[in-house]
């Protein structure tokens, strides 16, 4: 699924949405773009003791994702066990969570 | 600058107690005062996170001038989440290095085991930058140092023993320290077999929710424990704005800045108490602070140069893994340990100590200060 993503009208610095400014150069023109939402796992983790408003969730995945087009975003992954180094692709963004799978 | 020394200490038991933020604050404050030698105070630091969220209290700084009788003195609350204490103090260090005040009561304070841990881990998740998507996606801090372990153990070898390794020590520390939270001996095997918070992260590898407070007095002159430099600095408030994950870039900052101040090297150090909220953020820290090169912690707590008898002997009070970790007490509480050390008068006493590092860390590495002290 398509991911939207910022580019910065100053620095070309892609990043993820939401922000105000151009996490480099803090720059405020930012320019929305689809992206494919491809991208490899960099680190991970799965939470067993979860913030009150996700208690009923728990445990889940958490991943830290470097997109093929650039930024790094932090989301869930909607089912299995993750691992550092695994393809994953964007699946939708809901209630200002990513989530890939 | 003037110079500036620590004239009195004080500290409450950590744990779970049923005292108020209040009577917590005001039994530390008590007790750094009359060690100090009741001196006349110019201004009240105190350093606090969830009082407010946990407790229901802010104006904790006046509330603590009018209750010791200090008179009408300026008072303030700072908040750097788990770095308030280590903010407050440098706070405090610099009016009176600058000759605003000649003395300063700095005390921090916190009162978290009334909650739910569930709530306490909804509070502790305000000192993230939660108007983003991070912030909604369900990342704890537990589950912040838990990428970062994963992360560290792929890209330099480390086991998940190693941060066990780090638990062991600190409660073996612990265990000598009376103000200490768990005092109870346990194994290696127990820590990597307790249940999971957050992989890779166990129980034992996670500071506890913990009440206490921590006080110092500190005076303008040469008569107490000197303080040498204070460093601080800030870093990404989001992790996945954090450009390498496995260096806190805020802890090497305020390092170089108080290395420099203090004309000394982290070779120069004889003890130090570092910011292990997890054990994780000791072997990181350890590095950042140049004890260690990056990537090789986990091979310094193995062969043992993290203790007594090796490099440099770090957490010796226990750390915030075993003396706890009541937010914002936990930098004050450093301090108070490592003025002990140089005082000669510390659990776990290095001998001839004489130069003492505290470094303190709020959030994702968004805050964090480094002290320098010397007797
Ligand atoms: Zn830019």
């Amino acid at each position: 699924m398509e991911m939207t993503l910022y580019d910065c009208e100053q620095c070309q610095t892609r990043s993820v949405p939401p922000r105000y400014v151009c996490p480099k150069c803090a720059g405020s023109g930012l320019t929305a773009i689809q992206a494919d939402g491809a991208g490899t796992i960099y680190s991970c983790t799965t939470i067993y003791v979860a913030p009150e408003r996700l208690a009923a969730e728990a445990p889940y995945a958490i991943i830290l994702v470097d997109l093929d087009e650039g930024p790094r975003v932090t989301a869930r992954l909607a089912q299995g066990i993750p691992k550092i180094g695994q393809r994953v692709v964007f699946n939708r963004y809901e209630d200002g969570v990513y989530w890939f799978e | 600058m003037r110079a500036v020394s620590v004239t009195g200490t004080g500290m409450t038991r950590f744990g779970r107690q049923g005292d108020t933020l209040k009577s917590l604050a005001l039994a530390a404050c008590r007790e750094a005062l009359r060690t100090a030698g009741h001196p006349r105070i110019g201004a009240v630091y105190a350093g606090n996170f969830l009082g407010g969220q946990l407790a229901g209290q802010e104006i904790i700084g006046s509330i603590l001038a009018k209750e010791l009788g200090l008179g009408p003195i300026p008072a303030v609350k700072m908040e750097g989440a788990c770095a308030s204490g280590g903010i407050a103090f440098r706070q405090a260090y610099l009016m009176i290095a600058a000759g605003v005040y000649d003395t300063a009561l700095v005390v921090g304070v916190e009162k978290m085991t009334h909650a739910a841990a569930s709530i306490v881990t909804e509070a502790l998740n305000s000192a993230m930058d939660n108007d983003s998507s991070e912030g909604m996606s369900g990342l704890t801090f537990p589950g912040f140092f838990g990428v970062v372990a994963n992360r560290y153990m792929h890209e330099f070898g480390a086991g998940r023993e190693h941060l066990s390794m780090v638990a062991l020590k600190n409660r073996s520390y612990a265990q000598h320290n009376p103000h200490a939270q768990f005092r109870k001996p346990a194994t290696l095997d127990e820590i990597q077999q307790a249940r999971l918070i957050t992989d890779p992260l166990g129980l034992y590898h996670c500071s506890p929710i913990t009440d206490g407070a921590a006080a110092v007095v500190i005076a303008a002159g040469a008569g107490g424990i000197r303080v040498l430099a204070s460093g601080q600095a800030s870093g990404p408030p989001l992790m996945q704005d954090i450009p390498d994950l496995l260096t806190i870039e805020a802890i090497r900052q305020a390092a170089q800045q108080a290395y420099a101040q203090a004309g000394a090297g982290p070779e120069d150090i004889d003890v130090a108490e570092v910011h292990d909220c997890f054990a994780m953020t000791e072997l990181l820290a350890v590095e950042d602070l140049g004890f260690f090169a990056k990537g090789t912690a986990w091979q310094a707590i193995e062969a043992g140069k993290l203790q007594h008898g090796g490099e440099i002997p770090v957490n010796t009070s226990g750390g915030l893994l075993s003396r706890g970790h009541p937010i914002g007490a936990t930098g004050v509480a450093q301090i108070v340990q490592i003025a002990k050390q140089l005082q000669g008068q510390a659990v776990n006493q290095v001998e001839g100590a004489r130069l003492g590092l505290a470094q303190n860390l709020g959030g994702t590495g968004a805050y964090a200060t480094v002290h320098i002290f010397g007797k």
